[in-house]
């Protein structure tokens, strides 16, 4: 039982920042709903304006080129995601990652705006999304502004998006035609889970098919945001991707940058024993998917 | 071979059509004319003292139509002991628990009316500890244990937190000790769960002009809560009707009336309207009831040959805040905590024990797999102490046919010798070891498990069979039909029976005012128990058919006979065919019946006379029990050394079924039963902080999805013990299920890391190192 | 707004009802409707007992707003037969005996029916993982799983016979 709020739809842009700025915190944008009336329903919660904003022209669609990448509207559902030729294609490690949300009942409602700015640390659509370098595009009464994913999260469940803004876009350069990506989510079940931990891994290698010249690692629920671990990738640079031990060493390194909680789901230790064998092997199952192409 | 037209063949379930097109309507489904809905403020904290209720900001909301306290309700409930008023008045001891009722117009103003109660407690220390809970300076969750009324085999301990004190005593275990080569000590534990049956609890109720009360509920075992409400209320049994509708799902957890005593107090104040209270899930899981979490210190030893010679156990059981049937469950789970092994010296001491949690109570096989869990970790250990094969030294001290029981008494009907190979067969038990590590680096292991159970005696139900002229029969029983099938299994026996075409049965809603006395839907008892009162509901049929019959072909009553298939012969005064003969199905066809006596079957089944009352302080008896089951499951699991996470690859379940009537429904429990034993295992427990539940949701409660159950499971059914008083030979199913997987799983996992599993369940935190250990020895 | 008026075609039946903003689909097909195949089992998109398709797409109708359904078509459980006539999967639900307290059953099938329309004949595998938002405490789901892979198999067969 939801309680009662004012329900508005607004039509443009300009109308959804216009309202996000009048409700202030008695307001709550919404899009699929699959978090916002989860939450709703349990009583504790409620606003009394719900903004619906997933009819707004600009906030839809997949879009794609060879010159431009890919540019996902915030209102762009998980299931549309997975299902879409050209991102199945050249951006699985995303696709691994949105196919973790929810349910299917879920992924079709859910969408990755939604997973974006409900900022949660878990977000099974965000890691994969930080290692293929997003950016954000934000909509405010001011105008455009655009912000580096990677610099969205200010904290669990806080943004860079001022009392005016929306997220209207995520967009992304094409990957390099020749990559691997892995996404690797860890949860006490095997579906409808809250990543205990999930890590996002994107990587290139040499000519000669081992030795690594990109590798970029993003960690869910490591920290109060999700995270990059740029030493570690950094270290990574130059390695033979083939030789397990300095692969493996890598998770000696991650753990170095993670800074997961204890909570009753888990605690710290259990979650970076887990971090250092699960970095490495994220990394060696990108790797294989690299050669295995 | 067996002769049966439908019995032992898979027949179809008859409620199936209406469930696959939406058609059924569960209690959820019901919408009366004029009904009010329900709402409840319910505790916020797991302890406090009730300072004051403020209601009058509920009032206040539109469409409110009724507002009730504790003390417009203060009625008593509680089958061993009556410690639980309909709502807290004084004291609230536990999280969710029920303080004010509104019913109103709509479920919104209900809620809204709900937000506006004010409930001033002053929070008390929550027992939140098991074993704390029964030291001498624990916080006591009932100041006066001693001053509730409670029924005579349950022994409350004055002044401590102990519901009761259950004692079993056989032989002489100091002297079994003594002469034991080998002793095994353990401590293993089990957390709290809870069914999570996909409905939710809920009730609507209706008082009439008159005072009667008409209940709508999911109710497993109406006439059992229509016994607590009538001693509650102080009205007659016939003053209280309750209705059941198809069940969502039970499990045990609708044992207890839940939103019933609630619908009512707010029916009673409604002027007549009817009133639905539907829990939301967070409330299910807060205030609906959980199966307890138990602690078990284990010894047992044992000769060098592997014979087991002695057995004792402490055991606390963390039954919550009300004691419900609770005391059944710690009961239930000693009797039979040495396993299905003949022991010589047992000595058990199980304490039922409250904490400032979530109400403990029956769930699927009452304390019998977490039992079973503690005493198989016993067995491998003991294989381990002695340095014998797992398989062995259960096959040595297994039972069979003449063993004496823990309760002294002598079993017959023994077939768990069977299932044990059977299983150990299905998994390859010789051909593999118990342990090895695959190419791919994960952790393989094999482990056993095996059960016994024993249903609760005396009992007793009945059936009535309504004949009509055209030759279809309309059966009416009040087991109530909780996806376990009884709809199907009934009508088998009748169509068996009567010898007519089982589409020619129907049956009929459960409702205490129209269907026959019953007991209770549990401890896997329906086939046994309603069986053979559906047997003779059938014979007095038939002896009516003949001799309406024998009317209209002129001849003596004695002379019909009823054959086999639905044949009636006539016969002479020597027993000779006359040659005349009618076939059940065409009776009308022959202008047999029709405008005769009404034809009105009746069978009752009860079991008082074959118990022996057991002896209070030591649990010895002649015989326990109408029926015991005995099972056994086979596991292999594979773990995964990085993340810790088990997979379950197969399991195989061998049961003593005695005779499967309908084999498609064994299946259908086995199925279930051994996917819901791995989430009990594996995935599934309350986490409290305080008394406080964490994790009373879907998300975090943890029953396990389609993507964890991909595993193979492989049924074996043992016929060669069929029981002597069970219809057909048949005994039960739905409990037995799951006895052996949550055993059969953890020892797969103690065999695969070589380390006693001391908790379930089974956490990868916990066997992470395990795994580390595992790997290095192995390297 | 607190009120909206909303048309939409619910199993080929249209309807315009005025729905409070705050009512879910679930509520309003439930007790506006008396459409109650579709069950409430947590209000929170965890068991999926409420599925119905949205335009072809299983959704948790608990979690969509009756408003949202504005303008779109809706299937539920009472609405996939052809008449007498059930729909395969409903059939093979029965024969397979995937049924037991039958609480999760009309999401279950209205799951399958989707999968089977979007996905053709996937794998076993892929129908575990796409039934994942379907709890079940009765089956261990391996009646389920098999009964939906059985019926995707024949109806694939028959469509290529057609």
């Amino acid at each position: 039982m939801i309680a009662k709020f004012d329900y508005h739809v607004p039509a443009t842009l300009k109308e959804a920042c216009e309202m996000k700025q009048e409700y202030g915190s008695s307001g709550v944008i919404v899009a699929g709903g699959s978090d916002v009336y989860a939450k709703l329903h349990d009583g504790n919660h409620r606003y009394d304006h719900v903004i619906d904003i997933k009819k707004i022209p600009e906030m839809k669609g997949i879009e794609w080129s060879e010159q431009e990448g890919l540019s996902l509207g915030a209102a762009v559902t998980h299931h549309e995601i997975e299902r879409h030729p050209v991102i199945t294609e050249r951006y699985q490690v995303l696709v691994q990652g949105v196919r973790t949300v929810g349910s299917l009942q879920v992924r079709n409602r859910g969408t990755i705006g939604g997973n974006i700015c409900t900022a949660a640390p878990s977000a099974d659509g965000v890691g994969p999304l930080l290692v293929l370098n997003s950016e954000c595009v934000i909509h405010g009464i001011g105008g455009e502004r655009i912000v580096p994913l990677a610099e969205f999260f200010t904290g669990p469940k806080r943004t860079v998006l001022r009392s005016d803004e929306v997220l209207v876009r995520v967009r992304m350069k094409n990957p390099a035609s020749r990559y691997g990506g892995a996404y690797f989510k860890y949860g006490r079940r095997n579906a409808m889970e809250i990543a205990l931990l999930n890590i996002s891994v994107y990587l290139e290698v040499d000519d000669d098919n081992k030795t690594c010249t990109e590798m970029r690692i993003a960690l869910g629920t490591s920290a109060p945001t999700p995270i990059r671990v740029h030493k570690t990738e950094q270290y990574f640079i130059g390695k033979d991707l083939t030789d397990n031990e300095a692969v493996a060493k890598g998770g000696d390194l991650v753990i170095e940058e993670a800074s997961p909680r204890s909570s009753w789901r888990a605690n710290s230790n259990f979650r970076l024993t887990l971090l250092r064998q699960l970095v490495p092997r994220t990394v060696k199952t990108a790797y294989k998917s690299l050669i295995e192409e | 071979m067996d002769n049966y037209n439908v019995i032992g063949k898979p027949e179809l379930r008859k409620d199936s059509r209406d469930k696959v097109t939406g058609a059924t309507q569960y209690c959820c489904d019901i919408t009366l004319t004029g009904m009010l809905h329900g709402a409840v403020y319910r505790s916020k904290v797991p302890h406090g003292k009730i300072q004051s209720v403020d209601v009058s900001g509920a009032w206040e909301v539109e469409g409110v139509r009724a507002v009730v306290t504790g003390k417009d309700v203060p009625y008593r409930i509680g089958r061993s002991i009556q410690d639980q008023t309909f709502l807290a008045i004084d004291k609230v001891r536990y999280q969710g628990e029920p303080i004010v009722l509104v019913a109103a117009d709509t479920l919104e103003q209900a809620y809204e009316a709900v937000r506006k109660v004010k409930v001033d407690i002053e929070q008390l220390p929550a027992v939140n500890d098991v074993l704390e809970a029964v030291e001498e300076n624990s916080p006591l969750v009932h100041e006066k244990l001693e001053e509730y009324p409670h029924i005579p085999t349950v022994r409350p301990v004055n002044g401590t937190n102990i519901y009761d004190h259950f004692t079993l005593r056989k032989g002489d275990v100091e002297k079994g000790f003594a002469e034991a080569d080998v002793i095994v000590e353990n401590e293993y534990e089990c957390a709290i769960l809870h069914h999570a049956a996909i409905e939710n609890h809920m009730a609507t109720a209706k008082v009439d002009a008159s005072g009667k009360i008409t209940v709508w509920s999911p109710a497993q075992s109406p006439f059992y809560i229509r016994g607590e409400l009538s001693r509650a209320l102080g009205i007659p049994e016939n003053k209280i009707r309750i209705i059941v509708p198809p069940i969502g799902g039970g499990f045990g957890g609708k044992l207890e009336p839940r939103a019933e005593q609630l619908a009512i107090a707010l029916a009673m104040h409604t002027k007549g309207r009817p009133v639905k209270v539907m829990f939301s899930r967070e409330e299910d899981f807060l205030a609906g009831t959980v199966r307890a979490g138990v602690h078990f210190k284990m010894k047992t030893g044992a000769k060098k040959d592997g014979t087991i010679v002695a057995f004792e156990s402490t055991n606390y059981w963390d039954s919550g805040a009300y004691s419900t049937i609770s005391p059944t469950v710690t009961l239930k789970a000693n009797v039979i905590l040495a396993g299905p092994y003949e022991v010589k010296n047992i000595k058990t001491d199980g304490y039922c024990v409250a904490t400032n949690k979530q109400l403990g109570t029956a769930q699927r096989g009452f304390g019998v797999a977490e039992a079973s869990y503690a005493h198989e970790q016993q067995m491998d250990a003991l294989a381990k102490a002695l340095g014998m094969d797992p398989l062995e030294i259960r096959m040595k001290n297994i039972m069979v046919d003449g063993s004496k029981a823990s309760t002294g008494e002598t079993l017959f009907s023994v077939g768990v010798k069977e299932c044990l190979q059977e299983a150990a067969d299905g998994i390859g038990w010789k051909d593999h070891p118990i342990s090895w590590i695959t190419k791919e680096g994960k952790i393989r292991g094999r482990g056993l498990g095996t059960f016994m159970k024993f249903t609760g005696t005396p009992s007793y139900t009945s059936v009535t069979i309504k004949f009509n002229f055209d030759g279809t029969a309309i059966v009416s029983y009040s087991t109530t039909e909780l996806g376990q099938g009884v709809g199907i299994v009934i009508p088998q026996i009748v169509s068996e029976e009567l010898g007519i075409p089982l589409e020619n049965i129907s049956t009929v809603q459960v409702d205490t005012e129209n269907t026959p006395l019953d007991k209770t839907t549990t401890s896997s008892r329906a086939t046994f128990h309603l069986g053979n009162a559906a047997i003779k509901a059938s014979a007095d049929v038939k002896r009516q058919i003949c001799k309406w019959v024998a009317f209209k072909w002129n001849t003596e009553e004695n002379l019909v006979k009823f054959e086999k298939g639905g044949i009636l012969v006539e016969v002479d005064a020597e027993g000779t065919p006359t040659g005349r003969t009618a076939r059940m199905d065409q009776l009308d066809e022959n202008s047999l019946i029709r405008n005769g006596e009404p034809i009105l079957g009746y069978g009752s089944y009860e079991t008082t006379n074959i118990w022996h009352k057991p002896d209070l302080e030591t649990y010895q008896t002649e015989r326990l029990t109408a029926m015991w089951f005995f099972g056994a499951n086979a596991a292999e699991v594979e773990i995964d050394p990085d993340t810790g996470k088990t997979k379950v690859i197969k399991v195989v379940a061998a049961h003593d079924i005695g005779k499967a009537l309908n084999p498609l429904g064994c299946l259908q429990q086995v199925e279930g039963g051994v996917v819901m034993g791995i989430g009990n295992t594996l995935l599934e427990e309350f986490i409290h902080r305080d008394g406080y539940l964490m994790n009373g949701n879907m998300v975090d409660f943890k029953i396990p999805t389609s993507m964890d159950t991909d595993v193979e499971i492989e049924m074996r059914l043992v016929e060669s013990s069929p029981h002597p008083e069970g219809p057909y030979g048949a005994k039960g199913i739905g409990e037995p299920a799951m006895c052996a997987t949550q055993s059969a799983v953890a020892s797969a996992v103690e065999h695969a890391l070589g380390v006693p599993v001391t908790h379930v369940p089974i956490k990868p935190e916990t066997i992470l190192e395990a795994c580390r250990k595992r790997m290095e020895e192995s390297k | 707004m607190y009120k909206k008026e909303i048309s939409l075609t619910i199993n080929n039946e249209s309807y315009v009802r005025e729905v409070a903003v705050n009512r879910t689909l679930l509520e309003f097909l439930r007790e506006d409707l008396g459409l109650t195949g579709a069950k409430e089992g947590c209000n929170e998109g965890e068991c999926g007992a409420c599925t119905v398709l949205v335009d072809g797409k299983p959704v948790n109708s608990c979690l969509m707003l009756a408003v949202e359904a504005d303008g779109s078509t809706i299937l539920t459980i009472e609405g996939l037969a052809d008449g007498d006539k059930l729909h395969p999967l409903q059939q093979a639900f029965i024969d397979e005996g995937a049924v037991q307290c039958g609480f999760c059953t009309p999401g279950m099938i209205m799951t399958g029916k989707a999968i089977i329309d979007e996905y053709g004949n996937p794998s076993e595998q892929e129908i575990r993982k796409l039934m994942e938002g379907n709890l079940c405490r009765c089956t261990g789901y391996t009646r389920v799983i098999k009964t939906v892979k059985k019926t995707a198999d024949s109806m694939v067969e028959n469509s290529d016979k057609k």
